[in-house]
């Protein structure tokens, strides 16, 4: 668990853990056939009952080699197409104990899917269809139920809603950008400098992603307010500073901020542990400086989890709520806030859904690279 | 004063160390400065806008809000709401990322698509597309209504993380119980729990401090017959004094101190890194 994420990802994403054991276990059961061993027939899980382990076993001495080694491998890892194959030689021998094998196998097959379905059906009945629902309410007309765009053009055509969009998109393509920046050069510079500043900064890194999003807006509201510690630091020097960060971007951007920073860091410090020492000593035995380094070797090799948290950071805020909620003004707001006040104040949720569609467009721009590549490493 | 001039610092200390303090403090400032003013502001009494600190300490804050008979409902709703998503959930992913970690069935990837798809939509359109269907089944501001909600948030977390930990158990594990004659409920209850527990209790943990500081989906779908901590929080920095928010903010932040310290005396340091992640 510890060993961050990378490690965490190709473990949890790829089975081939599981692959090579499989191998492993043919390659053992191989052995073992070869040299006529009867407990071969044990290693099956299945058998209870002593006669039927009787019949097996003869059944894997008679046969050749080939099908025994499927159906032993197969009921270990619970597969049933060559087991099937086992249970129809066994009904020529004895079709009671058949029959029994085969509501077995059938128990084993169905197992997959009755394991899942209750969340299964969670995230039908819950995620896919409000989903869908939604997508269709989208293209209708709230009074006569016919089929309509004007739930999209108003949000493309109405002024105040097209500079809903350019806010949010600013917002959320600055914080993206300076969390990015900001984040990976700290995570570089832990990674590389060695000192009580990195060790202390690694274990402090973590903190924010555990205090409650509310805790900390309301703190840095504190801070960043006009009546704020910053103004009254500079009157502590004379001056009068207004920030003047409330009700603007800047502030939610900030906000924003404090958030991604250290979840980028943390994301990159484990990226950059799994690259190998090796690779960089090479780049500077041959001459390169340490911007080319960066460039050549560090940068690619962590490519895809940079990939993985700009699209994190894209998709958490294009839908951002409490920030932009209480840091926020009136106009413009981020689309979050238009999306709330659509259906709370104007209940209207032909607009409603049509917005939430179109925010689902925005963010499946940069989910489907991160879909893509999580699908890539399961497989 | 001559030998605080910055030039002297720098030659004295040499370059790096200057340069690491510098990082450490800008760090330290812009990451932890507010919240170590809101940890300062839960003593104060008066805080009035030239000064710096209060100028009057004091507990006054602390007995308002506690003084509030609606309080002590809303914390027993929010770790009501958190105990039972928690463990709806746990019953429900377990199953779910045991059969994914460990037998192949077909859809598989469909089914893990389905799941992180939640996480692709924004959360706030779902959640306005889930109030719709609630208010045509009546579920609005009830709690079944929002511990759904709370239970949704904790889907992907809940089967990604068991999943991994069910991986990472040694298939031969299993494989020499049943060859003792164990059942396959047996090996799984003796056998493959205790060895992936610390992960099932990383995914629980997290699943129950998300579902603490659960605001905005609490927010469209229970508010304001279902109120919880967090969502309270909202009334307290908009419509109360500084003071009150600070106080409020001590109070949601304790149940999270409390479940981490539990959790690192259980099951050591480096089990929180895991889940961080997600």
């Amino acid at each position: 668990m510890n060993d961050g994420l990378n490690d965490d990802l190709n473990d949890q994403l790829n089975g081939s853990l599981a692959d090579n054991l499989k191998a492993e276990l043919e390659k053992n059961l191989r052995h073992e056939c070869d040299s006529v061993n009867s407990n071969t027939a044990a290693a099956e899980p299945e058998v209870t009952n002593d006669r039927t382990s009787t019949t097996t076993t003869t059944l894997t001495l008679d046969a050749t080699t080939e099908p025994a080694i499927g159906s032993t491998t197969n009921a270990v890892s619970a597969t049933a197409n060559a087991g099937s194959h086992a249970s129809h030689t066994a009904s020529h021998a004895r079709p009671i104990s058949a029959r029994r094998r085969l509501v077995k196998l059938w128990g084993q097959r169905c197992l997959p899917y009755l394991l899942t379905l209750p969340a299964f059906l969670l995230v039908m009945g819950f995620i896919v269809y409000p989903i869908g629902n939604t997508f269709l309410r989208s293209f209708r007309d709230g009074k006569t139920q016919r089929f309509t765009w004007d739930n999209y053009r108003y949000f493309f055509i109405d002024p105040l809603q097209r500079d809903n969009f350019a806010f949010t998109l600013r917002i959320v393509v600055a914080t993206v950008a300076l969390a990015m920046v900001l984040g990976y050069g700290l995570a570089l510079y832990l990674h590389f400098s060695p000192s009580w500043v990195s060790r202390w900064l690694r274990s402090l890194t973590v903190v924010p992603r555990f205090v409650p999003g509310l805790v900390a807006t309301y703190s840095l509201i504190m801070v960043i307010r006009d009546a704020g510690v910053l103004n009254r630091l500079s009157r502590l020097w004379g001056g009068n500073f207004k920030p003047g960060l409330m009700y603007h971007e800047s502030g939610i951007i900030l906000m924003n901020l404090w958030y991604n920073i250290p979840f980028v860091t943390l994301i990159m410090l484990a990226s950059l542990s799994a690259l190998k020492p090796a690779s960089i000593e090479a780049a500077t035995d041959i001459g390169a400086g340490k911007l080319l380094i960066l460039a050549k070797v560090v940068l690619p090799n962590t490519f895809k989890e940079i990939l993985i948290a700009t699209t994190f950071i894209f998709m958490g805020n294009v839908g951002s709520f409490t920030t932009p909620f209480l840091i926020g003004g009136n106009h413009p707001k981020m689309l979050g806030i238009a999306l709330f006040d659509q259906f709370n104040n104007y209940v209207n949720y032909e607009r409603t859904a049509a917005l939430s569609v179109i925010m689902f467009l925005i963010c499946s721009l940069s989910a489907s690279f991160y879909i893509v590549n999580n699908l890539r490493q399961r497989q | 004063m001559k030998h605080l001039s910055p030039r002297r610092i720098f030659y004295t200390f040499g370059k790096k160390y200057v340069i690491d303090s510098l990082i450490f403090i800008v760090f330290f400032l812009f990451f932890f400065g507010p919240l170590l003013n809101t940890a300062m502001l839960i003593f104060a009494e008066r805080y009035q806008a030239p000064h710096l600190l209060p100028t009057r300490f004091g507990l006054q804050w602390w007995c308002y809000i506690l003084g509030q008979p609606e309080l002590l409902q809303v914390m027993l709703n929010s770790l009501l709401i958190a105990l039972i998503a928690t463990s709806i959930s746990l019953v429900i992913c377990l199953p779910a990322a045991y059969a994914v970690a460990r037998l192949q069935f077909k859809g598989k990837s469909f089914f893990l698509f389905s799941f992180l798809l939640t996480n692709a939509f924004p959360k706030i359109g779902l959640y306005t597309a889930i109030g719709i269907l609630f208010y045509r089944f009546h579920l609005m501001g009830t709690l079944t209504g929002v511990v759904i909600i709370h239970v949704l948030n904790m889907l992907l977390f809940m089967i990604w993380i068991p999943s991994g930990a069910f991986q990472k158990i040694r298939i031969q594990q299993e494989e020499a119980a049943r060859d003792v004659g164990a059942g396959p409920l047996r090996t799984f209850l003796s056998i493959t729990m205790p060895i992936a527990l610390p992960g099932i209790a990383v995914a629980a943990m997290f699943s129950f401090l998300g579902s603490l500081e659960e605001a905005q989906g609490t927010l469209l779908v229970g508010f304001p017959e279902v109120k919880t901590m967090a969502t309270s929080m909202y009334g307290m920095i908009l419509d109360y004094p500084p003071m009150a928010g600070a106080v409020f903010s001590v109070l949601l932040l304790i149940p999270t101190v409390i479940i981490l310290l539990v959790c690192r005396k259980l099951f050591g340091k480096g089990i929180l890194s895991g889940g961080i992640m997600m």
